[in-house]
């Protein structure tokens, strides 16, 4: 049998520990007395400094080496900063950062109260997601008013402050509810996260694609990702359907899980029909269709359901445009988020999906979103 | 002397990589190192985690030092399992300025019971100083 071969095979990485004891080994066959050194004892902590220098250097070398490859599985090809200096070095492409949610609130001041707020001094909670939010600009908030239109931005970047219309309800500094300024309203906003390396690594093969324009299907999937050609942050999904009776081109265009306004689709369609042209046949560039897949999973502990809904969300991140959504890998993702969680479960306990009943398979331009999940 | 404790490179305020150190004087730089390292300096896995006493920084915390300060040595020390017993004892003396200095008299009983010894550790708010080592 052969040993598959991979940089990590090559390139081997000590650990400290490894490294130490090697070197107490050597000390050991020489005759000093390891045995009695003990933690903080001068010799052993020399040679343990020396094995964690060591081990540093070996973890970067490994690192350098796995730089080099940008296929594979994680922890044998290039990973975060390392992946984002060979897309920008091979094959020009910048990691897209995340996003700010950027959501406007309305308040009413219904006290007697006049207030002159710096940008970033008003700071408001959405108490349902905990994220919280501050002004983008100077503010004035004028006594006996309504309708006043606060322009906010997330604290955190990416998802994590993402928030749903009417979420912001709370002022965490200054109080103002307590001098008779109320939130009226607020409205949705969605802070899209850094892209992934999996995300990363698809953009960079198919920048081989768009090489030569005339039809491969990555030359159209490699434009409506690229923020840079399309002007759009946040298309993660992009699939090409080519009907070879009547010779037209559909690109399916979405973000991970929403399809995309007239504005993106037709930005997106100049991009195609800029920088991915066939020299015969045109393409049509048209906004995927989410699909909610509601789920209804049993034996998930209670403390536990968050995670597995986190899982199942990322779950569907992952089946692309006219995919099957696999309830065994449902189930699998949800059992792995609830181990790493610390809610174990055993192997034997099974985390049987009743709905859906069988493994939706997606209509072309479709892609899965999570819809409501119902623990049992 | 027992040469039980091995023999290791003399190291008690600096390292002297000339110089060796056998018996009560390795045990006694062992207890003094371990008295003056911060927690968390000595990057050794476990052992490393839980190694360490800045004993200069527990002078002019809160009140009741002197009197919680044989306590944590003894706990600190113990952890070594080449000492079998610590005894300690602290007595403080506050200057004109209102410095306070510290004095411990530690002594160990190492599990080869037959050498005991006594360390003696001055302590104020910027050094901790080895005073001397006693049989």
């Amino acid at each position: 049998m052969t040993t598959p071969l991979s940089v990590l095979t090559l390139v081997v990485s000590e650990t400290a520990d490894t490294i130490l004891f090697a070197a107490l080994d050597i000390a050991r066959a020489v005759g000093l007395p390891v045995d009695t050194w003990r933690a903080g004892d001068p010799t052993r902590t020399g040679l343990r400094a020396m094995s964690n220098k060591l081990a540093s250097a070996d973890g970067v070398r490994a690192e350098l080496a796995k730089a080099s490859f940008i296929t594979g599985p994680a922890g044998e090809r290039a990973e975060k900063d390392w992946l984002s200096l060979r897309s920008k070095d091979v094959y020009g492409i910048d990691r897209e950062e995340a996003t700010f949610a950027t959501p406007t609130v309305v308040l009413n001041n219904t006290g007697g109260g006049y207030y002159e707020i710096a940008a970033h001094g008003l700071t408001m909670l959405a108490s349902a997601t905990g994220a919280s939010f501050s002004n983008q600009a100077k503010i004035v908030i004028n006594p006996v008013t309504s309708g006043i239109a606060v322009a906010m931005v997330a604290d955190k970047a990416g998802s994590d402050g993402s928030v749903g219309a009417n979420q912001i309800d709370t002022f965490v500094s200054p109080p103002l509810a307590t001098f008779g300024v109320l939130v009226t309203s607020s409205s949705e906003a969605v802070g899209v996260d850094e892209q992934s390396d999996e995300g990363l690594i698809e953009q960079d093969l198919a920048t081989l694609g768009a090489l030569s324009p005339n039809g491969p299907v990555d030359a159209y999937e490699f434009v409506a990702r690229n923020a840079e050609l399309t002007g759009i942050q946040g298309v993660t999904r992009a699939a090409s359907a080519g009907d070879s009776s009547t010779g037209t081109v559909v690109v399916y265009v979405a973000t991970t899980t929403s399809g995309l306004d007239g504005a993106s689709v037709a930005a997106i369609q100049a991009a195609v029909d800029s920088w991915a042209q066939p020299l015969c046949t045109g393409a049509t560039v048209v906004s995927g269709t989410p699909q909610s897949i509601n789920i209804t999973i049993g034996n998930v502990p209670v403390a536990g359901q968050d995670a597995a809904g986190a899982a199942i969300s990322a779950y569907m991140a992952t089946v692309d445009f006219q995919g099957v959504v696999a309830l065994d890998a449902v189930a699998s993702a949800v059992r792995v988020a609830l181990n790493a969680a610390g809610y174990t479960v055993s192997p034997s306990t099974p985390l049987p999906i009743t709905v859906p009943a069988v493994s939706p398979t997606l209509a072309a331009g479709v892609f899965p979103v999570k819809g409501s999940v119902t623990f049992v | 002397m027992s040469d039980n404790y091995g023999t290791d490179l003399y190291c008690a305020d600096q390292l002297f990589t000339g110089r060796l150190v056998t018996g009560v004087d390795l045990l006694a730089q062992a207890a003094y190192r371990r008295l003056t390292t911060p927690r968390g300096m000595l990057d050794d896995g476990d052992e490393g985690a839980i190694y360490g006493l800045d004993l200069a920084d527990l002078i002019g915390q809160p009140s009741g030092t002197v009197d919680s300060l044989p306590a944590i040595v003894s706990a600190e020390l113990l952890k070594d399992d080449r000492f079998a017993a610590v005894d300690v004892s602290a007595s403080s003396v506050t200057d004109s300025a209102g410095l306070t200095a510290i004095t411990l008299a530690i002594g160990i009983t190492p599990h080869d019971a037959d050498e005991p010894f006594t360390l003696t550790v001055g302590v104020s708010e910027v050094t901790v100083q080895l005073l001397g080592v006693t049989q």
